[in-house]
């Protein structure tokens, strides 16, 4: 089998926009894939344009040494535009060859280590009443696992005490709603510049028994992220929006982590994450793959859950009940919080091409976060 | 039961591929062979067979008391009949996880081989050659090193002259001459040097040449004297310079270390390889396909290995059913970088299909599907277990306990 073409498609779904791909071959198989839609997605397209001659014609089955090839070629560390381009080629050739052999591609990444993969879901609301309320209803969906922003959305612009009561009542409401049983995790997002501060946030809400705490720092300040968890008694989450082996492999020599976050679009793909997996489980470290972007994603992180052995848990967003899933031909719904393994050759699932045309791109970005006073901070 | 199924669709299934093929296979048995050579040394090899006809075979590192194996295999067997060979990941971890223990070298043995043989039912199942489940083959040939042996630097010299001609460009030898022991540490040193000079004479200076110090030595400061004066050989690696057990001083040593440092085939899965390189103490790590885990843990070594700039040199002193299976990890891994090869002995190539051996230093990619090789029952019939293998014992002048 030779691959003819690498097309990419770039669709606006309602909030952002999602990239897809399709590597074709001289054969009847397409392979799906999507890479991360980091802001600048025009930039992730143009990189597989570029990347496209050093595919075309090869073997789709040579994957490690295909993807090699590329990232050496480029000389230079490669950044979220090659990673995520990297990530989503990647995808498409594993499920070319699940294709190819007629099975899931969790069945060519060592076989399935479990029967399903559960998820956890986001809680959403600005008021401590609000995060109760979507919380319940989440509850009475089947779903047993939560992540929820610790912090209310104007947090930069009230006096920093009020930011630690407010997280307190937040934590009382979501806990009065859901039980003592149900997992939760909080998501600080690496917004808090200071360690410090991120500390007296820890403390303020571990009390109320969290599955993780995510992002308490930027995942690149290796030394931050060590130094939090060497307070922490509760777990550290992190690594979303590192890319690569060695970037992972940085973050756990360093004791700075407790569950690593791999987005399946810009880690590198399945084959990498199978990589950062491997030396996680000799940290005695978890994997709980970051997920916020279209339904290949969200497969792509079910195959992988699927094939690892210290995977926890994956995130999910209720992307059944969202536009996005118009942009694919399969249905796929959690049930009771977990997903059921495909059992369709490949990714299992095929780009709805009709309905990708009628919702073109748009610009996003993430907007800008400032303190008070003015000065840039992060979102 | 259902082998191949290509026609069965599921409720989920929304695909109407024709390549559709669900493997729906369960391990029915597991055989353990063992079979002992006119040398006194075993053969242990598994068979895995499945309620489809299909069957996958794994060699089981034969390590003295080899009546073990058989009971582990046995033990293992217990737990996965039932279970689908193809969920390879899943029926380590049942296995592994299940010995609450850590498990040693005749359980891990066991282990590894059972491990090799799902890896061939998968391939066989998919009509896949193994390395293709593996992310897929990135080179086109696999460089092989020759283990080269003399008791006087003139036999050492013309062994290695003789694979040299064969078209080898890297070889391995133990640095000490054989009676390293009865000498005084100076004149084995001096003795060594002889030797290397005579190698290089017979080969020249652009050939690559590892020593194998094997572990025997106790003391590391005598192997950075003794490294020290073997520098102008220009040695590719020394291996095993010290003993396994202790890590940090694995660490210690290297960092001194005038070459490259290749060791690891003591020991035992990725937590003790990961510890290795925690401590700083290889530069190429040398796990062993029948006693670390298996192809699995293999794989998962040499990602660590490649999040750590190290590169991965199987060792293998196995049968040919090992090599094969080491061939198929070599053909998938970017950070592989030789493959240690030796004379196979009649017993061991009438006990398989097959054998692969390196044509000008260099092993041809395996073929599939699966593994590709198969074992030859009757020769265990034929050749039945005699008893464990014992490496002899090794004395020092003062008849203490010497390492071997």
């Amino acid at each position: 089998m030779k691959i003819t073409d690498i097309r990419t498609f770039h669709a606006n779904d309602g909030q952002r926009n999602n990239i897809f791909l399709e590597i074709h071959t001289d054969e009847e198989i397409t392979g799906v894939g999507e890479a991360y839609s980091i802001g600048p997605d025009r930039s992730v397209i143009s990189m597989v344009k570029e990347m496209k001659s050093w595919f075309i014609g090869q073997d789709p089955s040579r994957i490690e040494w295909l993807l090699e090839r590329a990232k050496n070629t480029m000389r230079f560390p490669l950044g979220q535009v090659a990673w995520s381009a990297i990530s989503g080629i990647d995808i498409a050739l594993w499920d070319i060859a699940g294709k190819a052999s007629g099975v899931p591609v969790y069945s060519l990444l060592g076989g399935k280590t479990r029967d399903r993969v559960r998820v956890y879901h986001g809680i959403y609301g600005d008021s401590p009443s609000a995060v109760g309320e979507h919380a319940r209803e989440l509850m009475s969906e089947g779903y047993s696992a939560f992540k929820t922003s610790p912090v209310p959305s104007n947090w930069r612009e009230i006096p920093w005490r009020q930011v630690l009561r407010e997280a307190d009542e937040r934590m009382s409401a979501i806990r009065e709603a859901i039980g003592d049983g149900p997992d939760l995790a909080v998501d600080v997002h690496a917004a808090i510049r200071e360690t410090a501060l991120s500390l007296q946030l820890a403390q303020v809400i571990t009390p109320y028994r969290l599955m993780f705490i995510e992002e308490p720092a930027r995942a690149e300040f290796v030394e931050s992220t060590a130094a939090l968890r060497r307070e922490f008694r509760v777990a550290l989450a992190t690594g979303e929006n590192l890319y690569g082996l060695q970037r992972y492999t940085e973050l756990l020599n360093a004791d700075a982590v407790d569950i690593i976050q791999p987005d399946m679009l810009c880690c590198g793909g399945l084959l990498e994450a199978k990589k950062i997996a491997a030396v996680a489980e000799a940290h005695y470290v978890t994997v709980a793959p970051h997920n916020p972007l279209g339904l290949i994603s969200t497969a792509a992180g079910v195959h992988h859950a699927a094939s690892i052995n210290n995977f926890t848990i994956l995130e999910w967003h209720g992307d059944n009940k969202k536009k996005k899933t118009e942009f694919i031909n399969e249905s796929w719904v959690p049930v009771d919080g977990y997903f059921e393994l495909p059992a369709n050759p490949g990714i299992g699932m095929t780009l709805n091409h009709d309905a990708i045309a009628a919702n073109p791109p748009a610009h996003w970005d993430r907007g800008f976060a400032e303190y008070s006073d003015g000065t840039p901070g992060f979102l | 039961m259902e082998p191949l199924d290509s026609s069965k669709s599921d409720s989920n299934d929304l695909t109407t591929s024709h390549r559709r093929k669900r493997i729906k296979l369960k391990i029915t048995n597991i055989e353990c062979l063992i079979s002992t050579d006119a040398s006194a040394s075993n053969l242990v090899y598994v068979k895995t067979k499945t309620d489809a006809g299909i069957y996958g075979v794994g060699e089981v590192y034969h390590v003295g008391p080899d009546a073990a194996s058989p009971v582990w295999v046995e033990y293992f067997a217990e737990q996965l009949i039932g279970q689908d060979p193809t969920e390879i990941e899943r029926n380590w971890a049942l296995c592994y996880q299940g010995a609450r223990f850590p498990i040693g070298s005749s359980g891990l043995a066991a282990l590894s081989a059972i491990d090799q043989s799902l890896w061939d039912i998968t391939g066989k199942a998919l009509d896949k050659p193994v390395y293709e489940l593996m992310g897929g083959r990135v080179r086109d040939k696999i460089r092989a090193y020759w283990d080269i042996h003399g008791s006087t630097p003139t036999e050492l010299a013309e062994d290695a002259r003789k694979q040299v001609d064969k078209g080898f460009t890297a070889l391995k030898a133990s640095p000490l001459s054989p009676n390293w022991r009865e000498m005084r540490w100076n004149d084995a040193v001096a003795d060594s040097v002889a030797r290397f000079k005579a190698v290089r004479k017979a080969v020249g200076n652009d050939i690559d040449v590892g020593f194998d110090a094997h572990a025997a030595i106790f003391e590391p400061i005598r192997v950075l004297e003794l490294t020290d004066a073997l520098m102008e050989s220009n040695p590719w690696f020394m291996e095993e310079p010290i003993r396994m057990e202790n890590r940090h001083e694995m660490g210690q040593l290297r960092d001194k270390m005038p070459c490259a440092v290749a060791t690891g085939e003591c020991l035992y899965t990725k937590f003790e390889m990961w510890e290795l390189i925690r401590e700083g103490g290889v530069d190429i790590l040398q796990p062993e396909v029948c006693i670390v885990g298996g192809l699995t843990e293999m794989r998962k070594i040499a990602f660590i290995a490649q999040a750590h700039d190290l590169v991965v040199a199987p060792h293998n002193p196995m049968g040919p059913l090992a090599t094969v299976a080491n061939l198929h990890f070599d053909a998938a891994t970017s950070n592989f970088l030789v493959q240690e090869s030796r004379i196979l002995k009649p017993a061991e190539i009438a006990s398989v299909s097959k054998v692969i051996n390196p044509v000008d230093g260099y092993y041809p990619i395996p073929n599939g599907p699966g593994l590709g090789i198969d074992i030859v029952e009757e020769e265990f019939t034929k050749h039945p277990y005699k008893g464990a293998w014992h490496r002899g014992d090794r004395v020092n002048p003062d008849n203490s306990i010497a390492y071997i």
